[in-house]
């Protein structure tokens, strides 16, 4: 059975140096939540590359792939995303994922 | 008359071909299953995005496959295919549902493989094999039932062998409980060179005794 | 050789889906271009947000319009659909002697409604969910409908969305060799929270009434039926002073071997499985005279099949989906889809594709968008599953 994961509080208001601690670590948290989530076994979190293409070449992700990200921003972040079609800019790389997480929990609920 | 040609057992952590072993796997379940695709010297990443019924089969079928391409068969248009078991996907069933009760959203990739043919559809991707497949839920394989449907894929859909092939992860009827065997029995049959092959015979090889 | 194969015919029908209950409610709705989608009524699952092609009655009213005495009581919707279109089968084929039957039912879903709503007793009262289990397996519901209709031999087949389909084609394989003197084939698939919630997670569904073969499609809606036809050799039926309803004339199963919930974006597969088909039949594209496509409304499927009609007609003939006035059926499609075939040759018309907008992207064929009154003499019969596993029936005036 799946444990639950809960989603970390978004920070409030958060300072430009604190953002840049807080990108690498939430890169370096979304290559392993990747892997675990995507159940990519035989690849090392840290050998992807922060703007290396996710679909395409690479990881060789598929549409089912497109959506557990979905899930993942859900699971662990408390991000929704309604249109499947979002996905094709937001999952483009790790660095993309990571910039719209931090936009998103630095919006104004 | 069909002949088998072939057959693969996966059972208590070991894969065997015609009864001689070929991989040991230790562990339980999907730790064994894990260590089995490394004996057998399977390169193929997507295995660990399958759920167990579909990594048990496809572990079980591989033998037979790489038989068939060692022997130049036509795996692409005439190798058929049928999988059945008893407890269908249940297992799978089950992860797919405790999120959901739970009000969390549904994995993707697990509800995929809650269908009893998903692991027919793993091994015709991973080998190509484009040629006619069906699968079966029953308590116990009906041998005579499935020699019909083999023997018609040869004669009449063009197929020039089919694999048969049970493989269940619980041992008794899923209301028992939640204790998993797991267990799969491959058969490889053709009109070719091999032995003529019986309901009975069949039996032998679908089930674990 | 021995001659020729048996020619294999259809003497009875039985179905119910959101068109309503029985064979004469769905000739009248697919004439009148009915869609049966809408909101849930019956089901208490929430998804205020989904349309659906739900039956358009209660388990307690498909309790009682069942006959069979002996049915029992609490029992999977799965199980109730399946016994009300087995029995109006078995009543109108008309033949006197009714032993020696084989029933070959399909079903995903089998008694999942009941679990998932037990399963709520996981930890409180185990023993209860365990009962309510026993019906999990796939082959149960199988074991109702063939104690209902006296079957002497049985098998359960589940491979997705081509399930029925593929009962048909077995039934019609099993008759061929000798094997059986009498068919019972379909299937049946209730709705239910598991499988709402999976599609969900696939987006694959389309909030509103969907729209099959359309540029604007945006995915299927589920729906829920059962549907079987009684097949026994025409030479039977004729020495019976029977007259059939239709002739199961090809049919064949291949698989596109891609992915699991995508079809090839050449539609080889399903390519495959038309051309078999017609094999069988022994008749060429051009003597097709109607499709009724698998037509899912997906993004995916609607493109590839459409591409893989195109390749191998060149000119399309008439085509439909009838998924756009009962939804996805699931296990029941392809049996549900073929009682349809039937009233298209019988009737003389094809039904609507409704809603249906402009041509699907990089295509040329727009589908059949009102009820069409034509000379119907063969029709062509898609059921293409998750798996990959596709299968293709060619039905043919009597």
């Amino acid at each position: 059975m799946a444990p639950e994961h809960p989603s970390p509080q978004p920070a409030s208001k958060p300072s430009s140096r604190s953002i840049e601690m807080d990108r690498e670590e939430l890169k370096r948290n979304l290559k392993e939540q990747i892997v675990k989530q995507l159940n990519l076994e035989e690849v090392k979190p840290e050998s992807i590359a922060d703007d290396a293409p996710l679909f395409g070449e690479g990881l060789g992700l598929d549409s089912i792939d497109a959506l557990e990200l979905i899930v993942l921003l859900d699971r662990h972040y408390g991000i929704k995303i309604t249109d499947p079609k979002d996905g094709r800019t937001i999952f483009v790389s790790v660095n993309t994922m990571a910039d719209h997480i931090l936009a998103q929990l630095a919006a104004p609920k | 008359m069909l002949n088998l040609v072939a057959s693969t057992r996966l059972t208590g952590g070991r894969l065997s071909l015609n009864g001689n072993d070929l991989a040991e796997g230790q562990g339980e379940d999907a730790e064994m299953l894990r260590a089995l695709y490394t004996a057998v010297g399977l390169d193929y990443p997507k295995f660990h995005k399958m759920d167990m019924y579909a990594r048990l089969a496809l572990l079980a079928s591989e033998p037979l496959y790489r038989m068939l391409r060692a022997d130049g068969a036509d795996i692409k248009n005439a190798v058929g295919l049928i999988t059945l078991n008893r407890s269908g996907s249940a297992a799978t069933d089950v992860e797919h549902w405790e999120p959901v009760r739970r009000g969390e959203t549904a994995s993707p990739a697990v509800f995929v493989y809650t269908l009893p043919n998903t692991g027919a559809g793993e091994i015709t991707i991973r080998h190509g094999a484009f040629g006619s497949s069906i699968c079966l839920v029953s308590e116990r394989p009906d041998c005579d039932l499935l020699l019909t449907i083999a023997d018609d894929m040869i004669t009449t859909q063009g197929m020039t062998h089919v694999i048969v092939g049970w493989s269940d992860i619980f041992a008794a009827p899923f209301a028992n409980g939640p204790s998993t065997t797991l267990f799969a029995g491959f058969a490889l049959i053709g009109h070719g060179a091999g032995t003529p092959l019986t309901p009975t015979g069949l039996q032998a090889i679908l089930t674990q005794h | 050789m021995q001659g020729l194969p048996p020619t294999i015919a259809i003497t009875g029908m039985g179905v119910v889906s959101a068109l309503g209950n029985g064979v004469a409610a769905q000739l009248a709705a697919l004439r009148a271009g009915y869609s049966g989608i809408g909101a849930l009524r019956y089901h208490d699952l929430g998804f205020p947000d989904l349309v659906f092609g739900e039956v358009p009655m209660s388990d307690a009213e498909l309790k009682t319009a069942v006959k069979w005495a002996d049915a029992g009581s609490d029992l999977s919707r799965t199980v109730l659909l399946g016994l009300l279109a087995a029995e109006e089968a078995m009543a109108s084929c008309g033949a006197k002697n009714k032993t020696g039957l084989t029933l070959i039912s399909a079903s995903t879903v089998g008694g999942m409604d009941r679990t998932e709503r037990e399963y709520q007793y996981r930890d409180s009262d185990t023993a209860r969910l365990m009962r309510a289990a026993r019906g999990h397996e796939v082959s149960d519901h199988t074991r109702y409908v063939a104690r209902s209709v006296g079957a002497t031999q049985a098998g359960t087949i589940s491979t997705a969305c081509s399930s029925s389909a593929n009962a048909i084609m077995l039934g019609a394989r099993l008759l061929k060799t000798g094997r059986a003197n009498a068919v019972l084939a379909g299937g049946a698939d209730a709705l239910c929270g598991f499988t709402i919630a999976g599609f969900r997670a696939l987006s694959a569904m389309d909030a509103k009434a969907c729209r099959p073969f359309s540029a604007d499609r945006a995915g299927m809606n589920l729906g829920e039926g059962a549907a079987y036809v009684v097949l026994e050799r025409l030479s039977d039926v004729l020495e019976s002073g029977r007259k059939p309803l239709a002739i199961v004339a090809g049919y064949a199963n291949a698989n596109d071997a891609y992915h699991q919930t995508a079809t090839s974006p050449e539609g080889i597969g399903p390519q495959k499985a038309m051309e078999g088909a017609l094999r069988v039949a022994g008749i060429t594209a051009a003597n097709v005279d109607h499709v009724n496509a698998h037509g899912t409304a997906t993004g995916n499927n609607d493109l590839t099949e459409l591409i893989a009609m195109e390749r191998l007609f060149g000119k399309v003939p008439p085509f439909t989906s009838t998924k756009s006035l009962t939804g996805h059926t699931l296990a029941a499609a392809g049996a549900l889809e073929a009682v349809f075939s039937v009233l298209s040759i019988r009737h003389g018309f094809v039904p609507p594709t409704a809603r249906a907008g402009d041509v699907v992207e990089g295509c040329r064929s727009l589908p059949v968008k009102v009820p069409t009154d034509m000379a119907v003499r063969t029709v062509l019969s898609n059921s293409f599953g998750f798996g990959g596993n596709g299968t293709s029936l060619l039905f043919s005036a009597a």
